[in-house]
């Protein structure tokens, strides 16, 4: 009683049909560009990647400013970005690929004059902002440190 | 003796055809389509509604600019002042609202979609995981006959399920796809250490369950099988009568268990779990309908509001 013989008018079920073989050609064209090797930008990732691989490395960004008179101040990243995903402590900063990359230097500089702008915004005027990564091994506690660099602010301002 | 094959081939034809036609264009019920514009809004709400606070921070006042990668290849668009965003997020709530009611949600589809596609593509967070399942679902839930349940003379209106199906192959295609790329794209399954390292991190784990109980690598092993598993079954078994009960079960469960013990959004978990219902069979949903006081609120409420 609930399913009954097909009913579409032609011009519509030709147009379905494209939708639908869009779809199907969609999903072909994710697998093919993740399992062939594809030069540059043509081979991707797998869609729908969650938790694929983890390591026992975590880390956390590490910014700490020079003000005027050569005091260093630890900035408060988590009073800086308030927005985290969903439930976990990853914030913005987490997903600026520059922070990640050696050769990103005008993002990574970028950063640190925001950053630098918003301290100056709670009271504390920087001439420089120096950026690092701070990884834990999560089975040995082990800590190491990863520079990004320092940047000079004091201008930008 | 010679044309035997070819007959063979072409009735093999003639039932792939038929077999495609019954799978996409039979025509039933609509409650799951209606369900979908009800469902959809509710939970892109949900997704905006924590945002609200933070629209500064994710809209205008970034460190580093970093639209959506199809935006960037699309040439972008201007960054809008704060007030703009403001004006476009709370036309958004108003058109889920009116999309939700079933007033002119027909005309309203194609609005939300481009204020999503600002909103989303321009968020600091880049949108990738749930929140991209539900705009491909947005594109989709365009070819979905959610206008009206009942035609005037009160019966429930039939047309064509074939954007439905689309929209659950997606669904289907997340947990296929999510195994591939932990099978063969990713690591650390097979011998359980993503997990291990997932739940006793702090980025997603040592949250509830993963807290008061730590896995040992051996446990994170079974874990992580029983994951993939779980995932394929889902994948798989919700297509089939007999197994679909017990592969909306598995579903809820992984879920519920995620949530209890990972650190990622409940919204997630809401999308996953509400789509099972496109999976009911028209005959489930007629008897949901006439069963379920909401419903019969639902019905009263539709009555007293304007239709289109």
């Amino acid at each position: 009683m609930t399913t009954g013989p097909p009913a579409v008018p032609g011009p519509l079920r030709r147009q379905a049909n494209y939708i639908i073989a869009l779809f199907a050609l969609i999903q072909l064209g994710l697998v093919l560009r993740a399992t062939l090797p594809l030069p540059g930008k043509l081979h991707g990732p797998w869609p729908w990647r969650m938790f694929e691989r983890r390591g026992p490395w975590e880390r956390v960004l590490r910014a700490t400013g020079v003000d005027r008179s050569g005091a260093r101040h630890e900035l408060p990243l988590h009073r800086i970005f308030r927005y985290a995903r969903g439930m976990t402590r990853l914030y913005a900063y987490h997903q600026i690929e520059a922070l990640g990359d050696p050769a990103g230097i005008a993002g990574q500089s970028a950063f640190a004059a925001y950053v630098a702008r918003r301290m100056g915004e709670l009271g504390v005027d920087l001439v420089s902002v120096d950026l690092r990564w701070i990884s834990t091994n999560l089975d040995t506690g082990q800590t190491e440190e990863h520079p990004i660099g320092t940047f000079s602010v004091g201008s930008r301002r | 003796m010679i044309e035997q094959p070819a007959a063979k081939s072409e009735s093999f034809a003639e039932r792939a055809a038929a077999r495609y036609a019954d799978f996409f264009f039979t025509e039933e019920p609509v409650f799951a389509a209606v369900y979908v514009r009800i469902a959809l809004p509710l939970w892109t709400m949900g997704f905006f509604a924590p945002r609200l606070s933070y629209l500064r921070e994710l809209y205008t006042d970034r460190a580093v600019h970093m639209p959506h990668p199809w935006f960037a290849r699309l040439g972008e668009l201007p960054e809008l002042p704060l007030w703009a965003v403001w004006m476009g997020v709370l036309a958004l709530m108003l058109a889920l609202i009116t999309f939700a009611a079933g007033y002119r949600a027909r005309t309203l589809h194609p609005v939300i979609v481009l204020l999503l596609c600002y909103l989303l593509g321009y968020d600091v967070s880049t949108v990738r995981g749930y929140g991209q399942l539900a705009f491909y679902q947005w594109l989709i839930a365009y070819f979905l006959p959610y206008d009206r349940l009942r035609d005037p003379s009160g019966a429930v209106v039939r047309a064509p399920r074939w954007g439905l199906r689309v929209a659950m192959l997606l669904f289907s295609s997340v947990y296929l796809f999510s195994v591939l790329a932990k099978t063969v794209g990713g690591e650390g399954w097979f011998d359980g250490k993503t997990l291990y390292y997932t739940l006793h991190g702090h980025d997603y784990g040592t949250f509830l369950l993963s807290e008061w109980f730590p896995v040992s690598l051996d446990t994170a092993r079974v874990l992580g099988w029983i994951t993939l598993a779980s995932e394929c079954f889902v994948g798989l078994a919700l297509w089939a009568r007999r197994t679909r009960p017990w592969a909306a079960v598995v579903c809820v469960g992984m879920h519920v268990t995620m949530a209890l013990s990972m650190r990622v959004s409940v919204l997630f978990h809401l999308l996953m779990i509400g789509h099972l219902p496109l999976f009911l069979s028209p005959g489930v949903w007629e008897r949901l309908g006439n069963d379920a006081r909401v419903t019969r609120v639902f019905s009263a409420l539709r009555r007293v509001l304007p239709s289109e």
